[in-house]
């Protein structure tokens, strides 16, 4: 195995905290081996400079399978390693040579201010679903599961955009740090579904505006976002979130004054 | 300590209605005067946050993560399980009830799991309203397909993202709440203390992650929505943050803890491929419907798989249980691999691995068929291993993956404590000594939308609750205790890393406390674990300051609790004599090797409560009687 | 604040106007490469043509004011989008590269660049035709401007060529992904018509900026010879 081993040049992103400036730093690491995940090679870096003395690196994580969204490096200039359908702790360092020279960079946008090294704060997208990401229905207010039918399509298109996993990498990759393909997942979900008709106009108006309110740029329709997004969510998302918005801006609905 | 479950009279399937009707309210009016402490955002915080604050309580929800979406449930893959009988098998609500409390080898209260399985009904109800994209059938109608140790079709499932789907309902309603107001959020806090005022839960003490500072939160309850402590083993399925030292911090302030070395081990995850591994994937149980367990019959074998032909390979699971096969429960399957590998021949570099082969499966259907059934998993599994499980046969090993054992409850899911509860993985739970798959969706969700917003108000309707406010001395002295110990964590400046702790302790608890234990083995693991416990406090290595985000100061203030409740768990595997799902004691087998219970000296929940640092708690039991599902002998030869 | 004035201050509104005011402009382009490629077969038709259009002066103010119309918003609203956008990432990545497999090219990340030179070009282009030189001539009974000796002239000089050439490659850049990318913007490109709209867009551009690019390369290249 361990001739196998791989030595990479590392260029990281070292900030103290969000009002220090950060710089890149350059870290050589030996020892890796192919079957590491890239978390698990920045793990070994953190044991050699907490063994020197030095501060480890900070980065966000938790599931290490590509779910819980916590994990996010720009690596080489692309968001997750930019293979697409994959989350950083889904890479793996297979996927690199030995000597290779790698950048680690933090998701860079006004609306994610760096938290620490790697480690930004993504609460913007909560509070874009706070405005309207939901069906309102209160605990005990449900009416049994299968009196609405829904088409086998309907389901599985409300499910390839519910799929998102709210990691910003679309923000992170888009060049105007625009969060539209992240909120137009959540738009376009329940417009499928016979349960977001209700809301389904003010839906729009609200989170479009609560986007808007987080500083984030506008989509020129690029579509990095797709496909550097883990969970390949479509950027067509958009173009429906557009409709939406822009149906539900000129409706004469009373529910949208 | 005194356990009383307060189980209410009745016949099982009316006691949860006649107990809800019978229970005190709280007037909407004064809802908002009385507020709530919830830890945790998995889809039993979520949901029971979600709940109260549509009920108009005042509702604090804390959780160590960025966003509350991120709790570990977001990972749960497979389903969850609800007596809906849309397949019209003959499911019900009795035979859900029946399957779980046998499946948890007899070792759950037949009350509380009644009433999940009577609540798991409206679950669904509530989720497809709120959106939830489940599969479905072309007719429109909602789709099942079955899942490990049952004979029907109740499981309900997202593709293979049931969790991620469900806690982004949860989630999702909880966000609304946090829109009216109701509900207020408190991320990347890290819990530190529960804080007891009075004999009563009044408040915690947290962390907060950003800028270093402990800060107190009073109400009038508190909820531990924690989660699972798999992650004692070091290596599990588990998420990486996931921990004990929210319930441990609980047992410590006199929260009874219940069967803590309660843990499952899945049979199906992806084995270590070296020392750098950080955790354990799981690969969806679902392939062994398909899949072929096998090793090599000769010790040492070490040719590639095709090169090893029919007669020399042992499909250990078939000739074993040649009626269940490959498909035995998790409990059996998970000891089975581990036997063939502790003889000496298991796979690869670690030898701690056995083959899932679908080469006769890809034969029988096609590569195409296959492909269509579990091409993501496949996938996932190439881009882990670098191994393409088409041409050659995947590895496998037994993970950690859940822990039943927890803070035990009563049937109002409250504490010792009074005023402390616990929801979801958290508590000691309803699954007994193994739980079936698809069914802790079910429970956190059960206890969090439907059970704990009623037992919650009728405690606060008929509790005393006087004020307090965060100047309280048991609040102070909470925090100067935390930060006495975050202090000294930061001042010992050893050589070893707390990773290397962790990793350390998980060893000693996974060869232990895992899937096959012995007296004497677990006598030594507690001596084991004292001793390094000690040596942490010595030699551990923890850069950094307290003042802002420092992951490593988080990891040991984790690591130094495990390295506690580690003792814990073995103490309560070796006062259990006897073998139950997954609680294997060498000493208890029958003379094919399978477990033997005890059903007359072993029908308790083991209650452990602190008696102080470095003393030996004391255990108590909670006699279980059943009087619905009788004990037989699990056999599935 | 009404329903349509935070329409027009969101994000989406804004990009809407500045799709529909793309498309207007794009129409025109489509018109105006029709009419002056007349000068390739005429000179005679094309003078004729260009009178018509500036002798019915009601008719020519009128367009002449919803096209600049039409510019103003459309550069206003991409100065606006195109700050926000800049402000949306105050630090920039010390190394950025791209997926490849998305629609991201140079032009398509650029269109504030060659949205300039086209602006500067467009001032240019109207103080060189519509302002320049006034030859006369008369076609058939009626005197009118020699619109086609002026571009005979200009495009002799390789200078004016090279000029118009570079000009029209930004454009084309700018349309490449602004003509297909204005239908997602308005809501209208879903996946069903994605593959349409592509080729529409690829249609559109290479005979709309080929049109273009062919008269001052072929009147340079025959020496004017038509
Ligand atoms: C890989 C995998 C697959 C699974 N698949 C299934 C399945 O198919 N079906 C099924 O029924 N079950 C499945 N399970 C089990 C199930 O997912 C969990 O039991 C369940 O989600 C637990 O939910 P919870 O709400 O109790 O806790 P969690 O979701 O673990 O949430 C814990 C919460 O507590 C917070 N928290 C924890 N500790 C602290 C602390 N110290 N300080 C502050 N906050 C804290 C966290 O921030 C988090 O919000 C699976 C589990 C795993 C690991
Ligand atoms: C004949 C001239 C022009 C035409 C036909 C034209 C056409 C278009 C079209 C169709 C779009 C796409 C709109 C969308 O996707 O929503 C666009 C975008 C853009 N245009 Fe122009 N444009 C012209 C001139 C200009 C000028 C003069 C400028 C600036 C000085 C400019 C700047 C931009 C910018 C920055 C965008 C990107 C904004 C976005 O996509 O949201 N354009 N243009
Ligand atoms: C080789 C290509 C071109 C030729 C030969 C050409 C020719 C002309 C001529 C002769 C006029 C003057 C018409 C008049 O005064 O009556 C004119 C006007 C104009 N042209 Fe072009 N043009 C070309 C390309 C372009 C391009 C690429 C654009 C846009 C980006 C453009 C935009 C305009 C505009 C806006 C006017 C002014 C219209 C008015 O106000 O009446 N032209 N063009
Ligand atoms: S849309 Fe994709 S890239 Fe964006 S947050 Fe969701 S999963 Fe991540
Ligand atoms: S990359 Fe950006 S420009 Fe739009 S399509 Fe994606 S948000
Ligand atoms: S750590 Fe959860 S998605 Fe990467």
């Amino acid at each position: 195995m361990s001739d196998k081993n791989m030595k990479l040049n590392l260029k990281v992103w070292r900030q103290k905290d969000p009002r220090s400036e950060g710089q890149m730093v350059n870290y050589s690491l030996d020892g890796v081996s192919p079957d590491m995940s890239f978390l698990e090679m920045l793990d070994t870096l953190n044991e050699k400079l907490t063994k020197e003395g030095q501060d480890p690196v900070a980065f966000d994580h938790d599931c290490r399978e590509g779910i819980c969204g916590s994990c996010g490096i720009v690596i080489n200039g692309k968001a997750h390693g930019g293979l697409g359908k994959m989350t950083t702790c889904q890479l793996h360092m297979r996927k690199f040579k030995d000597g290779d020279s790698i950048t680690l960079e933090p998701w860079r946008a006004k609306a994610f201010p760096v938290v620490k090294d790697l480690v930004v704060n993504r609460a913007a997208f909560d509070r874009i679903i706070q405005a309207g990401g939901y069906v309102s229905v209160n605990t005990g207010a449900a009416v049994e599961g299968n009196t609405h039918p829904i088409s086998k399509g309907a389901a599985e298109k409300a499910f390839d955009a519910a799929t998102c996993i709210g990691c910003g990498a679309c923000v992170a990759a888009c060049k105007n740090a625009s969060a539209m393909l992240f909120t137009s997942a959540k738009i376009a979900q329940f417009s499928y579904l016979p349960q977001g008709q209700v809301e389904r106009g003010r839906r729009a108006q609200t989170m479009v505006a609560a986007m808007d309110a987080e500083h984030f740029g506008a989509c020129t329709n690029e579509g990095e976002c797709e496909a550097v997004c883990p969970k390949g969510i479509s950027m067509k998302n958009i173009t429906r979130m557009n409709k939406e918005f822009l149906t539900s801006s000129f409706s004469s609905s009373p529910d949208l004054d | 300590m005194k356990l009383d479950a307060k189980i209410p009279s009745g016949d099982i399937s009316q006691k949860w209605t006649d107990h809800k009707s019978h229970m005190k309210l709280v007037n909407p009016a004064n809802r908002r005067k009385h507020s709530v402490i919830v830890v945790g955002t998995g889809l039993a915080g979520a949901s029971l946050s979600a709940s109260l604050g549509e009920l108009g309580y005042n509702v604090k929800t804390f959780f160590y993560h960025e966003s509350p979406r991120r709790a570990h449930s977001i990972a749960a893959q497979g389903g969850i399980n609800a007596a809906k009988n849309y397949q019209n098998d003959g499911d019900s609500i009795y035979r859900l009830f029946y399957d779980t409390v046998k499946g948890g080898d007899y070792r759950a209260r037949e009350a509380n799991v009644y009433r999940l399985a009577e609540t798991s009904v409206k679950i669904i109800d509530q989720c497809v309203a709120q959106g939830v994209p489940f599969a479905r059938e072309y007719g429109g109608q909602l789709s099942n397909r079955s899942f490990g140790g049952t004979q029907v079709s109740r499981t309900f499932y997202a593709r293979g993202q049931t969790g991620q789907q469900l806690l982004l309902g949860a989630y999702g309603a909880m966000m609304r709440q946090v829109n009216e107001g109701t509900v207020t959020l408190f991320p990347r806090r890290e819990f530190m203390d529960v804080v007891v005022v009075q004999g009563q839960a009044r408040g915690i003490v947290v962390r907060n992650a950003l800028t270093g500072e402990l800060e107190a939160y009073e109400a009038d309850c508190v909820v531990m929505a924690t989660g699972g402590y798999s992650n004692a083993y070091y290596l599990s399925t588990n998420a990486k943050n996931s921990n004990v030292t929210a319930i441990w911090k609980a047992f410590k302030k006199g929260a009874g803890m219940g069967n803590p070395s309660f843990g499952q081990i899945h049979p199906t995850c992806i084995p270590q491929s070296g020392d750098h591994q950080s955790k354990l994937t799981l690969m969806s149980e679902s392939l062994r419907n398909d899949g072929r367990v096998w090793v090599p019959k000769n010790k040492g074998d070490s040719r590639a798989p095709s090169q090893i032909p029919e007669s020399e390979r042992d499909y250990y699971l078939e000739t074993r249980y040649p009626s269940f096969g490959n498909l035995v429960p998790r409990d059996v399957a998970s000891r089975a691999a581990k036997k063939v590998c502790d003889e000496g021949r298991g796979l690869g570099a670690t030898g701690n691995a056995v083959y899932l082969d679908f080469r006769d499966a890809i034969k029988r259907m096609g590569g195409q068929k296959i492909a269509e059934k579990y091409g993501n998993l496949f996938e996932m599994y190439e881009n882990i291993t670098g191994d393409n499980p088409y041409e050659t046969p995947m590895k496998i090993y037994p993970a950690p993956h859940y822990t039943m054992g927890g803070l035990w409850v009563d049937y109002n899911l409250m504490t010792t404590i009074p005023g402390l509860f616990a929801v979801g993985e958290a508590n000691f739970s309803d699954h007994g000594a193994n739980r079936l798959g698809a069914s802790a969706l079910m429970q956190g969700l059960a206890d969090g939308y439907f059970i704990a917003p009623y037992t919650i108000a009728d405690f606060i309707a008929s509790t005393n609750i006087s004020k307090v406010d965060v100047n309280h001395d048991a609040f102070k002295e909470s925090i100067s205790q935390s930060q006495n110990k975050l202090n000294k964590l930061l001042s010992i400046n050893g050589k070893k890393t707390v990773m290397e702790f962790h990793r350390q302790v998980g060893r000693i608890v996974w060869d232990e406390v895992g899937m096959s234990r012995s007296g004497p083995r677990l006598e030594k693991a507690i001596r084991d674990i004292q001793n390094l416990r000690a040596e942490f406090w010595e030699n551990v290595n923890v850069p950094g300051s307290s003042q802002d985000l420092n992951q490593s100061l988080e990891h040991a203030n984790r690591v130094a609790d495990f390295l506690e409740f580690g003792e814990l768990m073995a103490r309560d595997a070796l006062s259990r004599e006897e073998s139950c799902g997954c609680h294997f004691r060498e000493e208890y087998q029958t003379p094919d090797n399978e477990a033997k219970r005890d059903d007359v000296n072993g029908a308790y929940v083991a209650v452990w409560e602190y008696k102080g640092d470095n003393v030996t708690p004391q255990l108590h039991k909670e006699a279980l009687s059943f009087e619905y599902v009788k004990p037989t002998q699990r056999n599935y030869k | 604040m009404s329903r349509f004035c935070s329409f027009l201050n969101s994000t989406i509104g804004r990009k809407v106007l500045m799709a529909l005011t793309g498309l207007g402009l794009a129409l025109f382009l489509l018109a105006h490469v029709a009419g002056n490629l007349v000068i390739l077969v005429s000179t005679t038709a094309f003078n004729q043509y260009a009178h018509a259009l500036t002798s019915n002066l009601a008719l020519l103010y009128t367009a002449e004011a919803g096209l600049i119309a039409l510019f103003v918003v459309h550069i206003v609203l991409a100065i606006q989008l195109t700050r926000r956008n800049r402000a949306a990432r105050p630090v920039a990545y010390y190394r950025v590269s791209n997926t490849g497999r998305s629609r991201r090219f140079w032009g398509s990340s650029n269109m504030a660049i060659s949205g300039l030179v086209i602006l500067i070009f467009i001032v240019y282009h109207i103080l060189h035709f519509k302002f320049g030189p006034s030859y006369s001539t008369i076609e058939g009974e009626t005197p009118m401007r020699d619109l086609a000796r002026l571009v005979f002239e200009e495009f002799a000089k390789p200078s004016q060529v090279a000029i118009y050439e570079i000009a029209l490659l930004m454009l084309g850049m700018h349309l490449w992904h602004g003509f297909r990318s204005l239908w997602d913007t308005l809501g209208v490109g879903t996946s069903r018509c994605d593959k349409l709209i592509k080729r529409i867009t690829h249609a559109y551009v290479i005979v709309v900026i080929g049109g273009f690019m062919m008269i001052p390369l072929w009147i340079f290249l025959t020496g004017g010879a038509a």
